[in-house]
């Protein structure tokens, strides 16, 4: 831990060489991250990447093995938590008592942690949409609500700063377009919010600024509107035999290059990490390397950028890969 | 003060509860009517006639009742102890509390404190309709229950009750430890009870009475004890027992023991659940 960092101005939350060790396997390998205040962070990455662990730590689930964590410009270690006090959070899936209403669980959350007021219990069942729903035991309600609920005790101490673990997760769409309109609500009061989430073109919609996490490192930070606009792809697809040349023709474009199966037997797939304005190009030098792409496709947005920077390559004629995890 | 109020609340709706407290009440009250159609039926021979007799017989039968409710109430209370914080962590409960920024080890022993609150309501119910079942055996066995409601009698009930209470919580909160420390329910009722039915078991064993009076549920037994009783004759020998008053600090050590593990337990735990 380093205590002694200076605090960054206009963050509300860093964390420095962030290390965590889950006995012989690292899930965080010094991660810096840096979430400015007032916007929707998306924290992307795939499974097991370290998002969840990430999450856990910022809330003092767990303890980190090395480096510091800042919240809202002041240090915070595992040992001194009252820093959460202005945090809200909702870490992996929701959690309640079942046997106990919706409304008697966030008061038993509402005792715990930062003072909150009787009548908040109230305000964010309503701002959830389960009001009508809040006597009812929890053991009754659907995924949905139940995860609607988590957001409410997220909610509950009006934090400065949220934390939101898949917060979409069963939400029909009605409540994830008002869980979207929720958190616009919040940093429009200059509050921060971050999420974590797998469904990408949802975060599209929703984030300022990205985190890309991989491997329990950070990848890639950057504002969304930024990574767009530089980022894309173009995908090519060729037959099997003629990939290895192809991979030699696109290699002097000095774009990243990774091959995958495709949908038909026998052909594989190039992704280009390059601008979809350069598909021309690619496929004029395709063609004077005598191959003729069975297909070409262009784009820019967060599922492809985010492909393209957590990509595994995978042999031709392989099975689909699901992306190994260490 | 509110974190005490919504643990009583999270205990007062937990079906668990009154379940507990059921099977408390139904086993004191099925013994103690046992105990009076023996001594009524014709069958039972003399001796055994004469103890039951003695043992229905009020201000005695208090004493009996009380220990029938800290005997199987400390039995109940190991899995109640256990069931309860082992839920936080089954349920992943717990993971919302701490990450709201409290404190681990308030809410740890707020959550047992709240457990003893619930556990005096318990103990004073199965008490009351244990001895209900006494005056009934007693009016069955032919004798006279008047002795239950005398002055000074009552007068002592309720040290009497304060002693058992201290017995079942003191099991309870073993149970509770041992829940903490695996971090799970299930881990929690199963090593509690174990831990209880292997202290019963090696009494059996002579050479080890004399260690095994010091042991948590053999203590906890002890602290209604008769002042004056050290030894308790059985088909099965002469078993040691610790005169009541030095049982009672015994189990307040314990119960400091078992609830300091339990923070310490609570306060290095890396929650993943």
């Amino acid at each position: 831990m380093n205590p002694a960092a200076p605090s960054a101005p206009g963050l509300a939350l860093r964390t420095q060489g962030l290390v965590k060790r889950y006995g012989p396997r690292l899930a965080l390998q010094g991660l810096d991250l840096a979430v400015p205040g007032g916007v929707v962070y998306g924290l992307l990455g795939p499974n097991g990447a370290g998002k969840t662990t990430l999450m856990r730590l910022l809330v003092g689930l767990i303890a980190p093995d090395a480096g510091s964590i800042e919240i809202l410009g002041h240090p915070y270690t595992w040992r001194r938590r009252e820093q959460l006090r202005q945090v809200g959070a909702l870490v992996e899936s929701p959690t309640f008592y079942a046997y106990l209403s919706g409304r008697d669980n966030l008061r038993v959350l509402a005792a715990s942690g930062a003072h909150v007021p009787d009548t908040r219990v109230d305000a964010v069942l309503e701002l959830v949409g389960l009001a009508g729903r809040a006597r009812d035991k929890v053991g009754r309600y659907s995924l949905g609500m139940r995860q609607r609920l988590g957001i409410a005790g997220a909610l509950l101490s009006d934090p400065a700063l949220l934390l939101l673990d898949e917060p979409a997760n069963g939400l029909d769409p009605a409540g994830i377009v008002a869980m979207r309109q929720t958190l616009r609500q919040l940093t429009g009061q200059g509050k921060t919010v971050v999420v974590s989430s797998h469904i990408l073109p949802e975060v599209q919609q929703l984030v300022d600024v990205v985190g890309i996490v991989d491997g329990g490192r950070l990848i890639r930070e950057g504002r969304l509107s930024d990574l767009l606009g530089e980022g894309g792809h173009v995908s090519v697809t060729v037959t099997e035999p003629e990939l290895p040349a192809a991979m030699a023709a696109l290699g002097p474009l000095g774009a990243p290059l990774s091959a995958r199966p495709a949908g038909e037997p026998g052909t594989a797939r190039i992704d280009v990490r390059i601008t979809p304005a350069r598909a021309a190009e690619i496929n004029r030098v395709l063609a004077l390397a005598g191959i003729y792409a069975s297909g070409i496709d262009s784009g820019s947005d967060l599922e492809s950028i985010f492909l393209s920077l957590t990509a595994r390559p995978t042999a031709p004629g392989a099975s689909p890969s699901w992306g190994e995890r260490t | 003060m509110a974190l005490l109020r919504v643990s009583l609340l999270k205990l007062r709706r937990r079906p668990a509860t009154w379940i507990v407290f059921g099977i408390l009440a139904g086993l004191v009250a099925l013994v103690f009517v046992s105990l009076g159609a023996t001594a009524g039926s014709m069958g039972s021979s003399m001796s055994d006639e004469l103890q039951v007799r003695v043992l229905l017989r009020f201000p005695t039968a208090y004493t009996v009742v009380a220990g029938f409710v800290v005997t199987f109430g400390g039995l109940l209370a190991v899995a109640y102890g256990a069931a309860i914080i082992g839920a936080d962590w089954a349920w992943g409960t717990i993971r919302a509390i701490v990450a709201r920024g409290e404190s681990r080890v308030r809410y740890t022993l707020v959550t047992f404190l709240a457990i003893s609150l619930v556990l005096a309501v318990g103990v004073t119910f199965a008490f009351v309709v244990g001895a209900l079942a006494a005056v009934a055996a007693a009016a069955m066995a032919g004798l006279d229950g008047s002795g239950a409601g005398d002055p000074a009698t009552l007068a002592s009930l309720p040290e009497l009750l304060a002693r058992t209470w201290l017995g079942v919580t003191q099991a309870a909160a073993v149970g509770f430890a041992i829940a903490m420390l695996f971090k799970s329910q299930l881990a929690g009722i199963g090593a509690g009870l174990a831990f209880y039915f292997a202290e019963q078991f090696l009494q059996l064993v002579p050479a080890l009475r004399d260690v095994l009076l010091y042991f948590p549920f053999s203590v906890s037994s002890a602290v209604i004890a008769s002042r004056d009783t050290f030894e308790a004759n059985t088909s099965f020998g002469t078993f040691p027992v610790l005169d009541a008053d030095t049982a009672v600090l015994w189990s307040l050590g314990y119960l400091v023991v078992a609830l300091t593990i339990a923070a310490i337990a609570a306060w290095r735990a890396q929650i993943t659940q």
